[in-house]
């Protein structure tokens, strides 16, 4: 991040007050290759407030418009979902170099691992995961005619018939042919269960990994860019993924507690749970996400995206086909 | 690809290089550097399991390959190119619902599960250490 970028946001802060802004202690939290997550103090007239700056590097990457995901944040923030409260938005990508907004900073954990262990040190693991099916029962309640008009919806009759054409559209594209995600993919085919009947504003990635824990639990659900119409079990089944547990197995939901934790809270908070359809994603998500670390290594491979990790990536598409072999293993 | 050169193997100098990046470069780096650095030598126990593990793990995908789609290798052959044919063509086949009567689902899912076993001794030891869910 340029040294130019704090005066920047000082100046275009103080345009937008109409009074002098000044901004301390600019510091990154995070760099990935889709955004930037910055921590700084914004200061005018003696008050101070700590703000986040969550910067897409440049607009050609982005999945969603940011106005259009700021408008996301702040409908589920509406609906009672912990969102950090989206102060700003900027689709101007002269101000700082790419398109950004300014939130609350909320304070807390999200590294998965420290995450876990602050979880497991005050006991509120049972708590996480309660808050989360309560966030997500409020987040599937919103009418999806409320959500930003270009938002992505499912092609062909549904969510489920989507899930599955994305899937072999991703089997094409490997290099080097996976019988797991294949055979996968049949049983995704021949199970395809009925598509819901309703559908809701899915966030699509909330995870260990994209949330804020404090000693009392949740504070916050981050990374709303992959927001999407769609079934809301899709919700429901990705934070069970093996991937998210970071080792602690046995605790199917982010490695802090039972599905049923989960469950209940979500139809506590009105969500309707359809079982067959849960599973359904759980099968999808595992191998979604192992086509989806392929990719990444493709991404290496032919410079779009060269990085040690995103090499690493390859290396780590068994772990998906294991964790998918689990899951449909027979007669049980 | 052996060639006859003094020891160390080619694994044994690989095991070298994971303690070194392990044990003396990973431990005073920082940050973003520390996390390659580390990735780094995961990545290179990879290579060093591959070199050591892999010639025999392709034999036996090779022939658990061939036994399920029925047609006859040379299971001692040291070339990969008809193990990724036999791969591409086993996928090809899955997909199109060669597994789907219960019987032949059971074997099928036995021998990826062996196969993946195998792959998982290379890049992840210990992940298949979890068989609940």
């Amino acid at each position: 991040m340029p040294d130019a970028l704090g005066p920047a946001l000082a100046a275009w802060l103080s345009e937008q007050a109409g009074r002098a802004v000044e901004v301390d202690g600019l510091t990154v939290a995070s760099t990935g290759a889709r955004r930037v997550n910055a921590l700084f103090e914004a200061r005018t007239d003696g008050t101070a407030q700590r703000l986040a700056l969550t910067m897409i590097p440049t607009a050609a990457i982005q999945l969603l418009d940011i106005r259009d995901e700021a408008d996301v944040r702040l409908l589920a923030e509406s609906a009672g979902v912990p969102v950090p409260h989206v102060h700003h938005v900027c689709a101007d990508d002269a101000v700082l170099g790419g398109p950004f907004f300014i939130s609350t900073a909320v304070d807390g954990e999200t590294v998965p691992r420290r995450v876990l262990r602050l979880a497991g040190e005050h006991g509120v693991g049972e708590r996480i995961v309660d808050q989360l099916g309560d966030a997500m029962a409020r987040l599937h309640a919103i009418d999806p005619a409320a959500a930003p008009a270009t938002i992505p919806r499912p092609e062909g009759s549904g969510p489920i018939e989507t899930g599955l054409i994305g899937i072999d559209t991703h089997l094409e594209l490997l290099t080097e042919p996976s019988p797991v995600f294949s055979y996968a993919a049949r049983w995704l085919e021949r199970h395809m269960p009925a598509e819901p009947d309703d559908l809701a504003v899915v966030h699509s990635d909330i995870r260990n990994g994209n949330i804020i824990v404090g000693d009392d639990g949740l504070r916050a659900i981050l990374d709303w860019e992959g927001t999407r119409i769609g079934d809301p079990m899709e919700d429901l089944a990705w934070p069970c993924q093996r991937m998210w547990r970071f080792r602690e197995d046995s605790r199917t939901v982010g490695g802090f507690a039972g599905v049923d934790v989960l469950r209940s809270a979500y139809e506590r908070a009105g969500g309707r749970w359809d079982q067959q359809r849960f599973e359904w994603w759980r099968v999808h998500g595992t191998v979604k996400w192992g086509l989806g670390l392929a990719s990444q290594a493709r991404a290496h491979l032919d410079g779009s995206f060269r990085s040690i990790v995103t090499a690493a990536s390859g290396r780590r598409v068994v772990e998906l086909e294991y964790d998918t072999l689990l899951l449909l293993r027979p007669n049980g | 690809m052996t060639s006859v050169q003094q020891p160390p193997t080619a694994a044994e100098l690989l095991a070298t290089v994971v303690e070194v990046l392990s044990d003396e470069v990973v431990p005073v780096l920082t940050g973003p550097v520390q996390h390659n650095a580390r990735v780094a030598a995961n990545l290179v126990a990879i290579v060093e399991r591959e070199l050591r593990l892999g010639g025999d793990a392709a034999k036996r995908e090779r022939a658990a390959i061939a036994a399920l789609l029925d047609v006859d290798v040379d299971v001692d052959s040291n070339g990969t190119g008809d193990l990724a044919t036999l791969r591409a063509r086993l996928a090809a086949e899955l997909r199109g619902g060669m597994a789907d009567d219960d019987t032949t689902n059971e074997r099928v899912w036995h021998t990826l599960m062996s196969v993946v076993r195998d792959d998982l001794a290379i890049a992840k030891p210990g992940h298949d250490a979890w068989d609940g869910d």
